[in-house]
């Protein structure tokens, strides 16, 4: 802590090597945030890179209100949230970003159709989380990828509790409702489609 | 617990809900259809918690963002800043301790009763000649900081600052130029032998100067010769911050200065914080009204429509907030202290002048001294006749027993 401490000072002091060592540590989460929020790669790439230049222009006005993670966090998700409001038109997920996060599909010591089903789940669930609205997809995306606690995810949006455990339901419940077509991905029994046919 | 409390507290499980945690697995044990909803549930957070278990970073990004901040032109200037204030601030601290070792070794011309025609006589020029509030002050200026330890020096700071209406715009602009925002606040505490002339001059500074008076209060006598009486007046003016300076000067001039402070308070951290968490809200306002404008049901319109209305009420309390800096950087706040007294002591008398006024003082003092014991002793003349009265028959008791023994 006291290093990370010694490197903020440095970095504030202008020093842009003590910056690089500080955000080393937040570097992965920060593109991992901004590629759940924008949904491409190459979208990911430009938000987390302005993310990072963010974080050092706006270095000096750090007063330590929050914590240096919260507010790293804040602004990459205020970077998204900037650029979703831009782009407004949502891509659906490609294929190539699929293959980005670790599916390969010539992948020789994977079973072919779980190799399927696996990147069949994995693009439901991303175009699942690509339609929900800016706001619930930050919520979502901080606490059930990034795994931040309730209180973290209300500190980073800056949004009270209450809004964000609503966001947070909300998101869920639109994402199971999206997903529940191909509840077979995920191995359960389909309950809620079964109720729907079974009211038809 | 039902199914239908089941399935709405499904979507807050496992985090939200702890009181009720036994009573919703006891369900899921007892009904197989909500078993089975849990089990989905648990399934979806399962695949949200592993979604980027095998992302890597592509390498370009580091690249990317390393050399845009070692190209980036604008580097942070908060330390340098902070750097600056902090050497400033204590160059203003040497200087106001180098002044009160020079006042207090009389290094330092303090204005006193000798001094006042030729302090009323450039008094009465500014009279003639009145000031406009746009008017340069800048000759008197330096004479002022000297006279006052050079905490106006803070003052020549430059302030650039934006209307509230045009924070959310400038916010990326802001982040790189921000200029420090200080709070100018002075006392003054001064003896005078001309109450109501004195007093008067004063309000015709302040007119003169484009301020005004907050506040004033007044109580005790006018001076009678006796050394308790007097009246002491509190003020607190508001002076244009460019006038200041003349101000501080003109105003020890009026009477005898026994005491000054000068305090520049920097709340720059909190103004931009301030400044910064509008912008925040201001964009988030802009999104919940896109959003509201796309809401579906009913119950989005009325949760957005009351998150907006929280968003609006804090908007105001930090617009409120920055307006309130904006007019307090512009306008000093001056605390005037005004006591009234007989005569003002001279600091360079005579001996055999400065034994006379002890000696009167000391026998006033004594006079007074006898004057309030006196009216003690009428008030506490009940009180004394009783326990006179009481220890009257308590010694006559105790001698009419020891005769009896």
């Amino acid at each position: 802590m006291q290093q990370d401490a010694l490197l903020l000072r440095r970095a504030q002091n202008g020093e842009a090597e003590a910056f690089e060592e500080l955000m080393t540590a937040y570097e992965k989460r920060i593109y991992t945030l901004c590629l759940r929020m924008a949904g491409e790669k190459e979208d990911a790439l430009d938000c987390a890179q302005e993310a990072m230049v963010r974080i050092w222009r706006s270095l000096a006005s750090y007063r330590k209100q929050a914590s240096f993670s919260t507010w790293v966090y804040r602004i990459a998700t205020n970077t998204c949230l900037d650029f979703l409001r831009k782009r407004k038109v949502r891509p659906a997920v490609s294929l190539d970003a699929l293959t980005d996060e670790g599916f390969s599909a010539s992948d020789p010591s994977s079973d072919p159709v779980r190799l399927a089903e696996a990147s069949a789940r994995k693009s439901a669930l991303l175009n699942g989380i690509a339609s929900l609205q800016p706001d619930m997809r930050a919520a979502l995306v901080l606490r059930d990828v990034q795994g931040f606690s309730y209180e973290e995810v209300s500190a980073i949006l800056d949004t009270p509790l209450g809004t964000v455990k609503s966001r947070i339901n909300r998101a869920r419940e639109k994402l199971r409702s999206n997903l529940f077509q191909n509840a077979e991905l995920f191995d359960v029994v389909n309950v809620y489609g079964n109720e729907r046919r079974q009211d038809l | 617990m039902n199914c239908e409390k089941f399935i709405a507290l499904l979507p807050s499980y496992p985090d939200a809900i702890p009181g009720e945690k036994g009573d919703f697995r006891l369900h899921a044990a007892e009904c197989p259809r909500c078993a089975a909803r849990l089990e989905e549930h648990e399934a979806l957070l399962g695949a949200l918690a592993s979604l980027d278990e095998k992302v890597a970073v592509p390498p370009s990004f580091g690249e990317r963002w390393r050399a845009a901040i070692q190209m980036e032109p604008i580097k942070p200037g908060g330390s340098r800043l902070l750097r600056w204030q902090t050497w400033a601030v204590a160059a203003a601290a040497v200087c106001m301790v180098v002044c009160a070792v020079s006042l207090l070794s009389g290094g330092m011309k303090i204005p006193v009763a000798g001094d006042m025609d030729k302090q009323r006589a450039y008094m009465s020029l500014e009279a003639d000649a009145p000031l406009e509030k746009s008017e340069p002050l800048a000759p008197p200026a330096p004479r002022a900081e000297r006279a006052l330890g050079g905490g106006l020096a803070l003052s020549r700071r430059p302030m650039d600052m934006e209307t509230t209406q045009t924070f959310a715009e400038a916010e990326t602009k802001a982040e790189v130029e921000q200029s420090p925002i200080i709070l100018h606040s002075a006392s003054v505490t001064l003896l005078t032998s001309q109450y109501d002339a004195d007093v008067k001059r004063v309000d015709d500074l302040l007119s003169a100067m484009g301020g005004w008076s907050e506040y004033r209060s007044v109580w005790g006598e006018p001076e009678d010769g006796d050394q308790a009486g007097g009246r002491y007046a509190t003020m607190r003016l508001r002076v244009p911050l460019q006038s200041l300076a003349f101000f501080m000067e003109a105003v020890a001039a009026i009477g005898k200065v026994t005491a000054s402070e000068m305090v520049a308070e920097d709340v720059s951290d909190q103004y931009y914080d301030t400044r910064g968490r509008l912008s925040m809200y201001e964009a988030q306002r802009a999104r919940m009204t896109e959003l509201l404008g796309q809401a579906e049901t009913m119950s989005d319109v009325v949760e957005i429509e009351s998150r907006l209305g929280e968003i609006q009420y804090t908007i105001e309390t930090l617009v409120g907030r920055l307006n309130h800096w904006n007019a307090r950087k512009d306008n000093a706040v001056v605390h005037l202290y005004v006591r009234e007294v007989a005569e003002i002591q001279m600091g360079d008398a005579p001996l055999g002048q400065r034994l006379g006024n002890a000696f009167r003082q000391s026998l006033r003092a004594a006079w007074g001294f006898m004057n309030n014991a006196a009216v003690f002793l009428v008030i506490a003349s009940p009180y004394i006749l009783c326990a006179a009265a009481a220890a009257g028959i308590a010694f006559f008791i105790v001698r009419t027993r020891r005769k009896r023994k």
